[in-house]
This record gives C-alpha cells, structure tokens and sequence, in this order.
C-alpha cells in the first residue's frame, strides 16, 4: 500500500514537470554556436528622423458622495466631470522637440493632478452648477533641445517633481513648477546626475513685480547611484521667499527600499526650520505580490500651517510628527479588483484621515470604484481644518465611474 | 576530543573549499556574459504568446555600463510604446511614466518586464558568483551537451528568484536555466541551446522562457505562456554617460 502511495506519489510529480516543462525539444537539434554579425549597431537616438505625432484622451467621470459631516449633518453630491485632452508631439531631428499638451474641462477645475491617497482629487468645483466648459487649458507646452551628449535643455510649462517620500513630500523644492514656466538643463558629470531648474511663478513665490531676473525660482540638484546606495543634494532659492537645502539617502535593507531625508530652510525674514521624512516600501510575495506596504513618518519643525508651503514661516521644534501607511495588493488581480488602505496620522494633534478604496478594471476603458473615508480629529486641527473633502464631511463613501480612452496617431495614421 | 575537533577542522576546512571553489566556477559562467572593461548595447526582439490572448511583439534597445551596474532599456516597437524606457542602476530601478503626469516611479527589478515572462534582471550583468552558492551538482546529458547541472541557493535577499538550477556545458555557458521559489515551487524555464560569441563574450541567439505558473487551460490542457527573445545589433562602442539618467528617458517619452 505504501509502495503504491510512493509511486502514485512519484507519478504525479513527474506528470506535473513533464507537463511544465517543454524546451527539451529545443535541444534536440540546435543551432550550432557561431560568431555574432557585427556589422550593425542600435542607435541611442530612437527618435532621429522627423516625426510629428497627434494624441486626443476623454476622460468621462461621475462620482456620487454621501456622507455625514462633523455636526451630523447628512450631504450627499452627485458630480459629473469631463475632461478632453488633446495636442502634438512634434520631432525635427534628434536634437529638437516641439511638445504641446491642451485641455478642456467641466465643470472648470484649477488643477489636472490626481493625488494617489486622496478620492477628492482632483478638485471638485461644485460651484459651477450650470453646464460651462474651461477655455483651452495648457498643461504643457515645452521645447526640448539636446546639445550633443553633454546637455538636454527643457524650455516652457513643464512638469516635474523631486524628492523621495510619496506621502509626504517636503523635498519637492520644485513644487509648483507645473503652474509657471521654467528652463530646466540636465547634463551628466562623470557618475554624478546634475539637474538646474529656473522657475518662473510669480503667485507660487508672491512676487508682485515679476519682471525682475531674481523673481525666478533657482534650484538644483546633484544625484549619485551606486550598487546599494543613492544619494542626492539639492538647493533652492528665491529672493523673495528664502531658500531651502535639501539631502537624501536611498538604500535596500533585506528587500525593503529605505530612504532618510532632511530638508533645511531659511526665509527672507531669517526664520528657520528642519524637517526631516523617513520611508520604506516592501513588496511581499514571490510573483503575485500579495502585499505592497509603504511606510512614511515625518518630523517637521514647520507647523501645521507651514508644511506645505513654498518657505515655512514658523519653526514648532520638531513636535509635528505624522505617520502614513498604505497598502494594496495584488492578490485579487485574478477579478480585475485592485484594494488599498491608506492612513494618514498627525501626533501633533491627533487627527488623521483614513481611506479604503478598491477599483475594478474588468470592462474595457471603465473604471469602477468605491472609496470609504473617515477624517477624525478636534474642531480646527490639521485634517478637520484641511479637509480634502470640500463639503468637510468626515465620514464618506465614494462611488464612482470613469470612463476613459486615449488615440494617438503618427504622421496621420492611427 | 582532540579527534572530534580534527574531524570539524576537516569539516570546516571542506566547506571553506566547496564555498571558494563555487565562487569560482559561478564566476567563470559570469564572465562569459558580462562587459566588465566596455559598454554593450544591443537590440533585443521579443515575442510573448499568452494562449487564447495572441502573441505580443516588442524590440527593445538595451544599453548597459557594466561595471558601474548601470542599465538602459528603451522600447522601439511597437510605435505607441515608442521611447518609454527603464534605468536600472544597480538596486535602484526607475520607470519613466507620462500618464496621467510626467513622474518617475521606483518598481522592483524582480518585477516581471513590460507583462512578459522575462523579469528585468533578465537584461543586467550575470552576478550567479555574488548572489548564489552551489549547493549540489551532477552530469545530465541535455540534448547533444554533455552538461554539468548546479542547484543554486541564494546568499541573500536582493534576487528575482530564491533558487535556480543551471545546466552548464564544458566551456561555461548556460545552455537551460530553471527559477524557483524559496518553497520550491518551479517558476519558470528558460532554453539557451545556441550563443553567438561576441569580443570574447558570449550572447545567447535566442532566449525561450516558458513561465510555469501564467498560462490557460484550453480543451482541458494547461498552455504555459512563452516568451522568446533574440539579440542582434552587438556592439562595444562606447556610450555617452547621458544615456544612463532620468533626463534620458524623459527626453525619448512620448
């Protein structure tokens, strides 16, 4: 009996492999080993000929929110929202790039940026209640220019974002970058990555008389990666807001990506502060990843009011410490079904905000999905006083559909 | 006593051996496939079968900086994926994404490349010397090879798959590979029965890797997914260091 066991055993694990495995053919007759043709090369400029390229998107969206505010009160909020984008992608050569990217919008809203953690991005306008559209819109419209292989040169509305953390961001010493216009040079100094924007945006750095060349927003950053390591430095200054200097580590720690990050800054007024933001993100799982977890905490000397601003203008002494988690996974792939979790937590006043969501894929071009959010804290504190929601609810479930599609076409020819 | 403690010097002096002689032979298999003193670049096409889904073509340029661990991919084909690229630079991985915003996005270079049955390791230096041990071999005849077949544990947590088998022929070439979990579970196959040599190196003419957990069951068989991939267009002229930055891949983004 145990022999029959053994070999029903043996039998089924040998089916199994002879099942899985099938490149024993390509060995019965291979192909002799030989010298490679050398007579050709790829090129590092895939875009070397003239080419113009037309792309149009839609993103068709309807949400319904319901949900209670702080007092009890219940408000619920149907929203529809629609969004063409369209413009060109235009090559002369290897050298030179011509890109323009435009939009139209209802109901009109200031911004075209999703937010990863946040249902309500972007702003919903509820105000605009009868059927208007934005006038064209640019989102970008820059000139590229490579100078050989030595400098490649951005010139116009261009978007762009530095530092590390993905919840909380202060090392992004080009925020704002995407409202103005900006030069930006890119150039590689031996094994060192060197990047140089200059940024015009006047209502980003309250300049009133704009036309001066110091209300430009001066930043640069220097980037090295090694085996393990990637480290960074960077520095921004604007004469009428102050100055900022910026540094990161990036490592691996038993599969997790780990990275430490501490941004110094001065305003005009002589105020300083520190903050300082550490993360981790870890996949688990072998090839289905069954779990993504990011991890940020940040300690700022900022304030509630300063975090988020171009210069901080009040130094708290560290005690605004905040935590944010998130989480998905991809072990319901299989349904086309992609949950997360995401908490945001302030210690310096104890409130926070947390989101479940789940988004379904399965039809073609819809999007299906469902977010349920709380916002917790005392009257007045971080998350209640800057509710992401406009109606201020604080409890809330989201659903919504989108439906969307992208057409590009090259030289006229889809 | 003193004659258990001579039998664990034996024991430890052994397994300091096996441990450098297994250093050793990983590191001539690296060697064949690695560009330690040039650059290389290189064009690779690839087909991926998903059974009852069809077959996806792709040509890639690859551009790689050994020494530094630095790596470039770039699509060429098909035309709507044209300049979306990958900088691999050492464990640092960073994919190049225009939608909805301009951003780049650190992946994990175990992560499967472009929904192939290829994983993004696949297109680096070969490391089996600093990232395996041998844990066991024996001789099997592969095909018309007479092969020298290495199980491979990993050293540490920083590789695409736990274990690894390797059928190795007499002049140090890997000519099948098989990719398992830490559990064991076989995760994939991959067939390299012919190479082209190149500059004293030698590149593999076609590449076949049979994925054992993706695939489809039609009438009532289980179809593994396929993909093949070639690589043509060699060369060791040296590349401009602008190549391996982000400003690269956003300059080639559509």
């Amino acid at each position: 009996m145990r022999l029959f066991g053994a070999a029903l055993l043996w039998a089924v694990i040998a089916g199994s492999t002879w099942a899985q495995d099938s490149t024993d053919s390509l060995f019965t007759n291979p192909e002799p080993d030989s010298k490679a043709d050398t007579t050709q090369k790829v090129s590092i400029d895939p875009f070397n000929g003239r080419s113009i390229n037309f792309f149009e998107s839609l993103d068709v969206q309807g949400y319904y929110i319901s949900g209670y505010r702080q007092d009890g009160t219940l408000v619920n909020t149907p929203v529809d929202a629609l969004n063409f984008g369209f413009g060109t992608d235009m090559r002369l050569d290897k050298t030179a790039r011509a890109y323009a990217s435009l939009y139209i919008s209802y109901p009109t809203q200031n911004t075209t940026n999703t937010y990863l953690y946040n249902p309500y991005q972007p702003e919903i306008n509820l105000t605009n209640s009868t059927l208007s559209f934005s006038e064209i819109l640019v989102k970008e419209l820059f000139l590229d220019y490579s100078l050989g292989d030595a400098a490649i040169f951005r010139l116009g509305r261009q978007t762009l974002s530095w530092g590390q953390g993905k919840i909380f961001n202060p090392g992004n010493l080009v925020q704002g970058i995407e409202n103005g216009i900006a030069a930006k040079m890119a150039a590689a100094l031996g094994p060192v990555n060197l990047t140089v924007v200059a940024i015009k945006n006047d209502s980003q750095y309250n300049i009133t008389n704009g036309l001066a060349l110091d209300s430009l927003g001066d930043a640069l950053l220097l980037e090295y990666s090694a085996k393990m390591f990637s480290l960074g430095a960077s520095g921004f200054y604007n004469s009428n807001v102050g100055g900022k200097l910026d540094g990161y580590v990036k490592t691996s720690v038993l599969g997790a990506d780990v990275f430490v990050e501490t941004l110094w800054e001065r305003g005009t007024a002589g105020q300083m502060s520190t903050t300082g933001v550490a993360g981790l993100y870890r996949e688990f799982g072998d090839d289905t990843k069954w779990l993504k977890l990011q991890t940020e905490w940040l300690v700022s000397g900022e304030g509630s009011t300063g975090s988020f601003a171009v210069v901080s203008n009040e130094n708290l002494g560290f005690s605004d410490q905040s935590l944010g988690v998130a989480a998905s996974t991809e072990a319901l792939n299989f349904m086309s079904v992609k949950p997360s979790v995401a908490w945001l937590q302030s210690f310096a006043d104890g409130s926070g905000q947390v989101i479940f969501g789940i988004v379904s894929t399965a039809l073609p071009h819809i999007d299906l999905s469902m977010a349920l959010t709380s916002v917790y804290g005392a009257t007045g504190s971080r998350y209640i006083a800057n509710n992401p929601d406009s109606e201020d609810r604080v409890w809330s479930l989201t659903l919504k559909a989108s439906f969307n599609f992208d057409i590009k076409s090259s030289d006229g020819k889809s | 006593m003193r004659f258990m403690l001579l039998i664990c010097g034996f024991l430890l002096a052994g397994g300091a051996f096996a441990q450098s002689d297994s250093k050793a032979i990983l590191a001539k298999i690296d060697a064949q496939a690695s560009f330690l003193d040039s650059d290389f670049s290189t064009e690779i096409v690839m087909t991926t079968t998903k059974p009852g889904e069809g077959v996806t073509e792709r040509t890639i340029a690859l551009f790689r900086r050994d020494r530094e661990e630095k790596y470039v991919r770039l699509r060429l084909k098909p035309d709507s994926d044209k300049g979306k690229g990958y900088l691999n630079i050492g464990n640092n991985l960073w994919l190049y994404e225009t939608v909805p915003t301009r951003h780049f996005t650190v992946t994990s270079a175990k992560d499967r490349f472009q929904n192939s049955n290829a994983r993004n390791s696949d297109f680096t230096r070969s490391t089996f010397a600093e990232d395996y041990k041998i844990v066991s071999q024996s001789k099997e005849k592969l095909g018309p090879f007479d092969t020298t077949v290495l199980n491979l544990e990993a050293i540490h947590d920083d590789v695409t798959f736990a274990r690894t088998k390797l059928w190795i022929t007499p002049d140090n070439l890997v000519r099948k590979k098989e990719d398992y979990s830490l559990s064991g579970q076989l995760l994939r196959t991959s067939a390299m029965p012919s190479y082209q040599e190149f500059k004293g190196r030698f590149i593999p003419k076609k590449v076949t890797i049979i994925d054992a957990l993706m695939g489809k069951t039609l009438n009532g068989v289980f179809r593994n997914e396929v993909t093949e991939y070639s690589m043509g267009k060699l060369s060791t002229d040296p590349l401009p260091s602008l190549i391996f930055t982000q400003s690269y891949l956003e300059k080639n983004s559509q």
